[in-house]
């Protein structure tokens, strides 16, 4: 009997870890492409030997968006919109209301007294700095809810640098 | 507890045993191992050993071969042996030695696949949330495995996670992070797991009878409880003595509990020094470190707690041995 009970948890662990992955490979796919500006961050702190520090735009504006409103910062969704040249701008922060078409949700989280999307960091394979020393955009790939996939970081026409993460096998 | 090597050694000492006599006498009495003993030390000592090489060459390979590995080949690595160590728990059980083993490398190697996946789909979920969640998967396990070393590693993990996320909520809402409220969390989480372990015990659930894994739940909340008495003393001596009042109970309690009732040495070792840390921390902060002699007066207390404490234990264990 607890002999059974162990299995059959470690079964159902091992079932939603995977169901989990397809889940964000279903999102690497199919989600909804967002393309974030970046800022500019100090050169010095940039790049970390395996990974570069990210900061994008747009957490400019929630951040002063969230300080207009002299709350106490905390997580929450934006509603955003892509521009002519597909690039994610910010409208403004969702409160509950409902959409309009061509709008989406994005989630950030607030850390360090810092907005966060998704990641702060993009890891690439030591030695490859050089590839992404130009990049002026990160391409998430988006679920409904908002929840953010960092998937490929682009360069000044939006081309794609470097191998497509995460590598496909 | 009262042992034979003990007792031999006294009378050697004695010299009611001449030394030429000394091995045969031990070995007569029991207190030197035989074969068979050594075979079933070196049995679990193998396996044990065995069981967590297994685990780490797993994570060394993976980590060695990462750029070669696709994501889908790392997941693969990691689950395989989940899977094979459910076969050995199905093929042999739970309640021998390779079963338990199996049991260990698993819950380690779910720590690893939860990691993994983590690193590979950077949600931005925070990392308490893999603790919890890793606490949260092994738990059915532990529940069920009646296994000592599975639950602690459980209280540890959950530990890790309350730590984790005081650090990351105490920074999200922007307030000053007051080590001591986490703490204090602690302090009782563990208190009350050691409170709720010896009253199973004593209760007569005999498999948790391990007095290892109590000593180290008594070392985490006796740890956590001196903390406070000292935060108390150094930070806040103003303010209410919250900390010194819980040390103070602590002490007491635990003074009675492994005093009189289970009996424990190493626990009553341990308040010992929690009394030293406390008292002095107290005495320094009273003279603000300004004089040398303040110095002497405090090896001396030193000195005299651990002499009187030590004759005090001493006598706790000879009045064991005479029972």
């Amino acid at each position: 009997m607890r002999k059974w009970i162990i299995i059959l948890t470690g079964v159902a662990t091992l079932a939603l870890v995977n169901w989990t992955i397809t889940q964000r490979e279903n999102q690497i796919t199919n989600g909804k492409v967002a393309r974030l500006e970046l800022a500019p961050v100090d050169p010095r702190s940039l790049m970390q030997g395996d990974y570069m520090a990210l900061r994008f735009q747009l957490s400019n504006e929630v951040q002063r968006a969230i300080t207009e409103k002299k709350e106490d910062a905390q997580d929450g969704h934006l509603v955003a919109k892509p521009d002519a040249n597909g690039i994610t701008r910010y409208v403004r922060l969702h409160a509950g209301e409902s959409l309009a078409p061509d709008e989406f949700l994005l989630r950030y989280r607030v850390r360090d007294h810092q907005v966060k999307f998704a990641t702060n960091a993009w890891f690439f394979q030591e030695g490859h700095a050089k590839i992404y020393e130009g990049a002026r955009y990160g391409e998430f790939r988006v679920s409904p809810a908002g929840e953010m996939l960092l998937v490929a970081m682009l360069g000044k026409d939006r081309e794609k640098l470097g191998p497509a993460l995460p590598s496909t096998p | 507890m009262a042992n034979a090597r003990d007792e031999i050694l006294e009378w050697a000492q004695q010299g009611h045993i001449p030394p030429e006599h000394m091995r045969s006498a031990l070995e007569k009495s029991g207190a030197l191992p035989d074969e068979s003993q050594w075979r079933t030390f070196f049995d679990k000592v193998l396996l044990s050993m065995g069981a967590v090489l297994l685990g780490a060459g797993v994570i060394f390979f993976f980590a060695y071969n990462w750029q070669d590995l696709g994501r889908f080949a790392k997941f693969a690595l990691v689950q395989a042996p989940i899977l094979a160590g459910l076969a050995v728990v199905w093929k042999l059980g739970i309640d021998g030695a390779p079963g338990k083993a199996a049991l260990i490398t698993i819950t380690l190697l779910v720590g690893a696949l939860l990691a993994l996946v983590g690193q590979t789909y950077q949600t931005g979920a925070d990392t308490f949330e893999l603790f919890a969640v890793w606490a949260l998967a092994i738990l059915p396990w532990t529940l069920a495995a009646r296994f000592p070393a599975l639950w602690l590693i459980w209280l540890a993990l959950v530990n890790v996670a309350i730590g984790l996320y005081f650090n990351t909520t105490g920074r999200m809402l922007g307030m000053a992070f007051r080590p001591d409220k986490l703490m204090w969390v602690l302090f009782g989480f563990n208190t009350i797991a050691l409170a709720v372990w010896e009253g199973l015990a004593a209760a007569g659930v005999t498999w948790l009878r391990e007095r290892w894994a109590m000593r180290v739940m008594a070392v985490a909340s006796g740890y956590l409880a001196t903390s406070l008495a000292m935060h108390d003393i150094l930070d806040s001596p103003r303010g209410f003595p919250g900390g010194l009042i819980a040390w103070f109970a602590w002490m007491v309690v635990s003074f009675c509990v492994y005093r009189y009732v289970v009996k424990d040495l190493f626990v009553l070792a341990g308040g010992l020094l929690s009394l030293i840390l406390v008292v002095v921390t107290a005495i320094l902060k009273e003279t603000r470190f300004d004089s040398a002699a303040v110095f002497l007066v405090i090896g001396l207390i030193v000195i005299g707690i651990s002499a009187a404490g030590g004759w005090w234990l001493k006598q706790v264990a000879s009045e064991e041995e005479s029972a």
